[in-house]
């Protein structure tokens, strides 16, 4: 089998899926639930708008994003039997490079998924409240860059838990970084002089959400890329700290043998 | 002693709680059977996991006598996706080889290994001794240069363990093979060589017949290595 079969390979994409069954039924709860929640916000007020619909709507994915695309790492690369599947692949000549690029396009897939899914609901929602439905464009576009946004954190994450071998240790780092994305986010805000009329925990979804929904400025699109990388760098502090051992010592990266 | 496939020299794992391996050194010899034999815990899969390139030592140095060396693991139920049935399992196996998936070669071991009636059944659903077989199927196919079988034994019933023992005397004519176990009965009169592990440190490396000089037997030789100490 060549390279390039190897990295697109197919069986291993398959099997994945199979793995991911449960995360997909997880997902579309967490998404179905979220989204709800935000609509029957909006039925409450007095006079919904295309633009308080799409808010919410986007906002609303933008969470499922970060959330679930993190949960979903570690669903699958800390998942006790896929740590046991990879190990003997890896041990018979496998490269993990190939492993992270199936990975990859499963995210991808995923991403796909959800952004579709976001589409429906926004014009079901806007059907529903009996207003005029959003631009198809500008709503892809916004789905599409905040999605952008999860799948580079999604690959780094990816990156980082393949590294781990019990799922307490993925969800540690999980929480450290979800701790070092809220802290650095209001640090930017709290020196940026931009205020943020929210409470701290929900601060960095919200103001990037905000940010983003601003899909026709280009200029508050880099706003957000700034506070995402802000929050990035935390997260890359994180790897190094948390990953610095197994690095050295489940060392399933090139050069096998001394 | 035959040209070596294999050697590691003073090697030493270590995690940051625990010293798992403290200077091993050991040969493995081409077309030869190596027995890892020792309790529970004393070493022997990280060994093995060592020789495979999954984890690397802390220190010491693992040498390659081949350039470009096929290896076959058999790690218990290791290496399978449990909705996967068998044939899809193995073709995912010969995948990672980069080797030919031969249907008829697969049938032949299915039907061998008593796992033919079960071929599609999902692996979850096989029994302890069945996901062995399999695992034991995947390990062989290829041809590797190299087979290493963690407890190869484990959850086999009688007959079973006779056709492993048959497979492991046919496959020493074209592999080298180390298997690793914690009960000398089950492997004895199948190795060239026996390395006693104990606490992590090699306390007999020796051809069997030399072993079973000096102490008699190497069952002999487990006992006073593992026994009349504790």
């Amino acid at each position: 089998m060549n390279t390039i079969q190897q990295l697109i390979n197919l069986e291993w994409l398959k099997a994945d899926s199979t793995v991911n069954r449960r995360f997909f039924v997880i997902s579309l709860a967490v998404y179905a639930l979220n989204s709800s929640i935000r609509l029957f916000i909006l039925t409450i007020d007095d006079s919904p708008t295309t633009d308080t619909v799409l808010n919410a709507l986007v906002e609303s994915h933008f969470r499922n994003c970060v959330l679930l695309v993190p949960l979903w790492v570690i669903f699958n690369v800390s998942y006790e039997y896929e740590h046991r599947i990879i190990v003997r692949h890896v041990a018979e000549g496998m490269k993990p490079v190939y492993y992270f690029i199936s990975k990859f396009f499963l995210l991808i897939f995923i991403g796909i998924f959800h952004i579709l899914l976001s589409i429906l609901i926004t014009l079901l929602a806007t059907i529903s409240l009996k207003i005029a439905p959003p631009l198809l464009l500008p709503l892809f576009l916004v789905e599409l860059h905040t999605f952008v946004l999860s799948v580079v954190l999604g690959v780094f994450a990816l990156c980082i838990s393949f590294q781990f071998k019990h799922s307490r240790e993925a969800i540690t780092f999980y929480l450290l970084y979800m701790v070092c994305e809220y802290s650095l986010v209001a640090l930017y805000y709290r020196y940026s002089g931009t205020s943020f009329p929210f409470p701290l925990p929900f601060q960095s979804i919200r103001a990037l959400t905000y940010e983003t929904v601003g899909a026709n400025q280009v200029s508050r699109f880099w706003q957000a890329d700034r506070t995402f990388l802000l929050a990035l760098s935390g997260y890359i502090v994180t790897f190094l700290l948390l990953t610095y051992r197994r690095l050295t010592q489940l060392d399933l990266l090139p050069s096998r043998h001394s | 002693m035959s040209a070596s496939l294999i050697e590691l020299q003073d090697v030493n794992y270590a995690t940051n709680r625990r010293t798992i391996l403290h200077n091993v050194s050991l040969t493995v010899p081409t077309n030869s059977v190596v027995g890892l034999l020792g309790p529970n815990g004393s070493g022997k899969s990280t060994i093995l996991n060592l020789i495979s390139g999954i984890i690397r030592p802390t220190a010491g140095r693992i040498h390659i006598g081949k350039a470009s060396m096929k290896i076959g693991v058999s790690f218990g139920d290791y290496g399978f996706f449990p909705e996967f049935d068998a044939i899809r399992n193995l073709r995912l196996v010969a995948q990672t080889k980069q080797t030919t998936f031969d249907p008829s070669w697969v049938d032949a071991q299915l039907h061998h290994w008593g796992l033919w009636e079960s071929r599609h059944q999902p692996f979850r659903q096989y029994s302890a001794g069945m996901k062995q077989k399999l695992s034991l199927i995947g390990a062989v196919l290829g041809d590797p240069d190299l087979l290493l079988l963690d407890e190869p034994i484990n959850h086999l019933d009688w007959e079973s363990t006779q056709l492993l023992r048959q497979t492991i005397e046919e496959q020493r004519l074209r592999s080298s093979i180390v298997l690793a176990s914690h009960d000398i009965l089950d492997v004895d009169g199948l190795l060239d060589y026996v390395v006693l592990v104990k606490k992590g440190t090699v306390a007999v490396a020796q051809t069997s017949s030399t072993v079973s000089q000096k102490f008699g037997s190497v069952h002999k030789a487990y006992i006073a290595t593992f026994h009349r100490a504790q």
